[in-house]
């Protein structure tokens, strides 16, 4: 779902460029909700993992 | 541009007050009954009496708001009471609560689905669904979203009173009366969770600015009409679920009223209303996703001073969605997250701090009729 996402971004700015582009604060508050949806959606895809990627850690620090 | 036409259609009251009673009716036929039957046992369905001063003491303060400053919505009307900086500050609250509030409408919608019709789906696939009409219908006029909950809120009224009448012969007075005196000060504190979802008629402050200026003491009268409306539907739900169901399994069901449909025919002929039930709530949650958008979009564009907000649907649509997942996955987590965050947020946030923006009205009130 995070691809769809991001491709909806793609579309979204392409056709909103104008709004977007036009006032600073617009860019600004796109981006800054884009970018945490992201980081969002990085974090529910790497949730699962959490675990084994902590048992890794583990080993590898040991 | 198709916001800006929805910028410039006035909204009626009538149109606000029918909103506010659909959205309330999920929560209604879910949440309250079982936190009702949990926190007060069999006499529970008393609590919505209890209910009817918080709401008509709100529904007061809306009155008030809207007389003083006509034209004005929650932000505006904040602004030419504390200034523009702690407007500010207080709309940043506002908005983690609505965010709030729009994922736990999320997941109490995908997780009725999954008790009720399909229990094998995962609940990514019916939120994936939810967002993706939610986002079609914040693309097109906003003002359908009203019309909508207009037109359907008269069938689904005449639906739950077919249910009612059907249900008559089926209800159990030993699961009503007596009622335990030793139960009544639980009956008080489980109010609360009326109390939470009549609290809703303050999202129509919101959009208060789409009345005009032309408000009269009969547009007024209907903010109580729907604020007792909300009263007498809670207490037909309650005492429909707990005469059938009965008090001690609706405490330990996530969707109580859904359970007593179950066991209801229309002359023995007409059965599995269930369904429509179900459906019902889906309507109402898309009619709350798709109100709840709409005010967390506002809450951005007052914040930042941005006039076109198509830009940021999908944004916003891509943070709640995921938010949604790192609130609540399972029943267990949400009955939680709704018990200890969403109610006593709603509380705070649609009763308490109008109350300190009434109080500043009134005394800004008399401060100005001094000068004269």
């Amino acid at each position: 779902m995070i691809f769809v996402f991001g491709v909806l971004l793609v579309i979204s700015f392409m056709r909103e460029k104008d709004k977007i582009l036009n006032k600073k604060v617009n860019f600004l508050v796109f981006l800054f909700l884009s970018f945490i949806g992201i980081m969002l959606g990085i974090i529910h895809q790497i949730y699962p993992y959490v675990p084994s990627m902590a048992s890794v850690l583990e080993k590898y620090i040991k | 541009m198709k916001w800006g036409s929805y910028m410039n259609k006035p909204l009626s009251i009538r149109q606000a007050v029918l909103m506010y009673l659909f959205i309330s009716i999920s929560p209604v036929l879910r949440q309250i009954p079982s936190a009702l039957a949990k926190e007060a046992g069999r006499s529970g369905y008393i609590s919505p009496i209890w209910a009817t001063f918080p709401v008509l003491i709100l529904t007061a303060i809306i009155i008030l708001l809207i007389n003083s400053y006509p034209g004005l919505n929650l932000y505006e009307i904040t602004v030419q009471l504390t200034g523009k900086v702690f407007a500010k500050f207080i709309m940043i609250f506002y908005l983690i609560w609505a965010i709030l509030y729009l994922t736990g409408i999320l997941n109490a919608y995908a997780l009725s689905l999954q008790f009720t019709l399909m229990p094998k789906t995962g609940s990514d696939f019916f939120i994936q669904v939810m967002i993706i009409l939610a986002i079609y219908a914040l693309y097109k006029t906003a003002k359908t979203i009203f019309r909508f909950s207009e037109f359907a809120l008269g069938p689904v009224f005449a639906f739950i009173g077919i249910l009612f009448i059907c249900a008559l012969n089926r209800l159990r007075t030993d699961y009503l009366i007596p009622v335990s005196a030793i139960n009544l000060p639980n009956t008080l504190k489980a109010s609360i969770n009326v109390t939470a979802v009549g609290g809703n008629i303050f999202l129509i402050l919101f959009f208060a600015d789409r009345f005009g200026l032309s408000v009269t003491k009969k547009h007024l009268r209907k903010f109580w009409t729907g604020a007792l409306i909300f009263i007498l539907l809670n207490l037909v739900i309650t005492i429909f679920t707990y005469g059938i169901t009965g008090a001690p399994l609706t405490a330990y069901l996530p969707f109580p009223f859904y359970i007593t449909v179950k066991s209801i025919t229309f002359f023995n002929i007409f059965e599995r209303f269930e369904v429509l039930v179900t459906l019902v709530c889906i309507l109402s949650d898309y009619v709350s996703v798709c109100i709840m958008f709409i005010i967390v979009l506002h809450i951005i564009r007052w914040l930042f001073g941005i006039e076109e907000k198509e830009f940021l649907i999908i944004p916003v649509a891509m943070v709640v969605y995921y938010l949604t997942f790192l609130v609540s996955r399972t029943q267990f987590e949400y009955d939680f997250f709704y018990k200890h965050v969403i109610v006593n947020l709603n509380l705070i946030f649609l009763y308490i701090l109008p109350l300190f923006i009434c109080f500043l009205c009134l005394l800004k009130r008399k401060y100005i009729r001094k000068q004269y």
